[in-house]
């Protein structure tokens, strides 16, 4: 298996693992972990792809940087959500349904 | 490729998902936080490996810094003990098998990929002479997908926007004051302006070597992290029409040269060539110092107030757009 | 491979065992501080060496002092939060860890 194969299978390892994160649990925070390990790992998808030509190819690096800048922002803004959210109903915990809002 | 190197590839490959595993599932809020900052390290040495270098510099920066500072700071405005039961192995099992199954499919299309592809490079190296700058990965960001970084700008700047009206006005605990004590302040003082230098550094090579507007303003955005979290740099004390001057300076420069093409040339972000270096230089500026602000900003989670005190809620509605 | 690989193999050797060695204690030693100190000392000095290995594998004088800079910045770190995690520790009344 040559280099960027490999990393690109564990890009999509993480997409696997990010997305049972974000299924297996409730408490935003741990969601928010799960959506990073996804991001990363489509990242890693992009850039190992990218590393198949010589020299590499610079479109998917301008896409995954930016793309990384703009996953920190997001993470920075769900996290000030799950604060602002526990501060409003006391659980950093989306309501299951019919508890008043569903998911 | 030597046998050393495929050894590193492979025990980086095989330790990214077992680490992110961990991360997932760790019991522990705070340890689990811990495995992916973690993980953004060895990440960044994945992105070395690839050949990515200003990727890598820029996971380094974000992914063990300013991510790490984001999620202990939730943590601890958050009420530790509120943690749901967790699932019954047997659910862990059922949503693994779910997971596996919508991501199997991808990763024998991956799996089936050829082994070399020319992509775009022979296109994009064609045209990077027609760009202000010579480093391909510069050229594409702010030339040939310019469009999309000029967007990506923007939502930095909303982010920061959602991030503030979140924090509301600050009922919540208040925050402590740093509280440095002298090894900190003294080491801080030293990185600092190693810093401002760093990415004055990062932001003039990028043109021509990995580098540019988004490592230099993550190298910024880290030093007035670190800054603010000892002290040392009081946020809080700027004026709040400055903070947010400079939050909208990267977006509004990079709208005003798209809009000049526009208006000359008929054709979105067609720089000149005779001023496309210049033109080039000074977006990146004003985008290193509006990253490093929204990194910044997003840490401190407060929204700049211009007048502290006797601020009625009823001038609210009128201020706002 | 030239002298100076044969002199940067030592190097490189002596720096994993070092990081193992960091590793070892803090899996193994009893609290907080105790781990702190194994890994704050042996990680600097396996990085030193890593270090002094690299430049020696560089061939230029720019790349070497490029590389001394970061491993004093990473000192400078490490010890900065060596010190920072450890008073916050005994603020907490975590105690030291005394032989039974």
């Amino acid at each position: 298996m040559s280099q960027p194969h490999l990393y690109a299978l564990s890009g999509v390892a993480l997409v696997a693992i990010g997305l049972l994160g974000i299924l297996a649990h409730r408490h935003l925070v741990r969601r928010i972990i799960g959506l990073n390990v996804t991001g990363s790992g489509v990242f890693l998808v992009l850039v190992a792809l990218a590393a198949r030509s010589t020299p590499a190819d610079p479109v998917p690096h301008a896409l995954v940087l930016t793309g990384l800048v703009v996953g920190v922002s997001a993470t920075a803004l769900g996290l000030a959500l799950a604060v602002r959210l526990q501060r409003e109903t006391g659980g950093p915990e989306v309501p299951e349904d019919g508890e008043g809002g569903g998911r | 490729m030597s046998p050393l190197g495929r050894a590193l590839d492979l025990v980086l490959a095989v330790a990214l998902p077992l680490v992110a595993a961990a991360a997932v599932a760790r019991r522990g809020l705070v340890e689990a936080v811990m495995l992916l900052f973690s993980l953004g390290v060895l990440l960044a040495l994945a992105w070395a490996r690839l050949g990515a270098s200003d990727i890598a510099m820029v996971e380094a920066a974000l992914g063990a810094g300013v991510t790490g500072v984001l999620f202990l700071t939730a943590l601890s405005r958050l009420d530790a003990a509120a943690e749901a039961p967790r699932r019954s192995p047997l659910g862990w099992a059922g949503l693994s098998l779910l997971a596996a199954a919508a991501v199997v499919p991808v990763g024998l299309a991956v799996a089936a990929l050829p082994r070399d592809f020319a992509g775009l490079v022979a296109p994009v190296l064609r045209a990077v002479p027609e760009t202000g700058a010579t480093h391909p990965v510069t050229s594409v960001l702010l030339d040939f997908r310019g469009y999309d970084t000029l967007l990506e700008i923007a939502v930095l700047v909303l982010a920061v926007l959602g991030a503030w009206a979140a924090r509301g006005r600050g009922e919540g605990a208040p925050s402590r004051a740093p509280d440095p004590g002298p090894l900190l302040t003294a080491a801080v003082r030293v990185v600092l302006p190693l810093s401002v230098v760093m990415a004055g550094v990062l932001l003039w090579i990028g043109a021509f070597m990995p580098g540019g507007a988004f490592q230099a303003g993550t190298v910024l955005g880290t030093a007035l992290v670190l800054g603010s979290l000892s002290g040392v740099v009081r946020l809080g004390r700027l004026p709040a029409w400055l903070v947010r001057a400079v939050l909208a300076l990267g977006f509004a420069v990079f709208l005003v040269v798209a809009g000049g093409t526009a208006a000359s040339s008929g054709r979105l972000l067609d720089y000149p060539l005779a001023h496309a270096a210049g033109l080039l230089l000074a977006i990146e500026a004003a985008l290193t110092l509006s990253i490093a602000l929204v990194m910044a900003a997003l840490v401190e989670g407060r929204a700049p107030m211009s007048e502290p005190a006797g601020r009625t809620p009823t001038d609210e509605p009128e201020a706002a757009p | 491979m030239t002298a100076l690989d044969w002199l940067a193999l030592p190097c490189f050797a002596a720096s994993a065992y070092f990081f193992l060695a960091g590793t070892v204690g803090l899996l193994r030693f009893p609290d907080l501080f105790t781990r702190l100190h194994a890994l704050t000392k042996a990680d600097n000095l396996g990085l030193g060496l890593a270090v002094v290995g690299l430049c020696l594998r560089s061939g230029s004088l720019a790349v070497s002092l490029k590389l001394v800079l970061a491993w004093l910045l990473a000192m400078l770190a490490s010890s900065t939060s060596c010190h920072l995690v450890s008073r916050a520790a005994l603020r907490r009344g975590l105690k030291p860890w005394r032989r039974a």
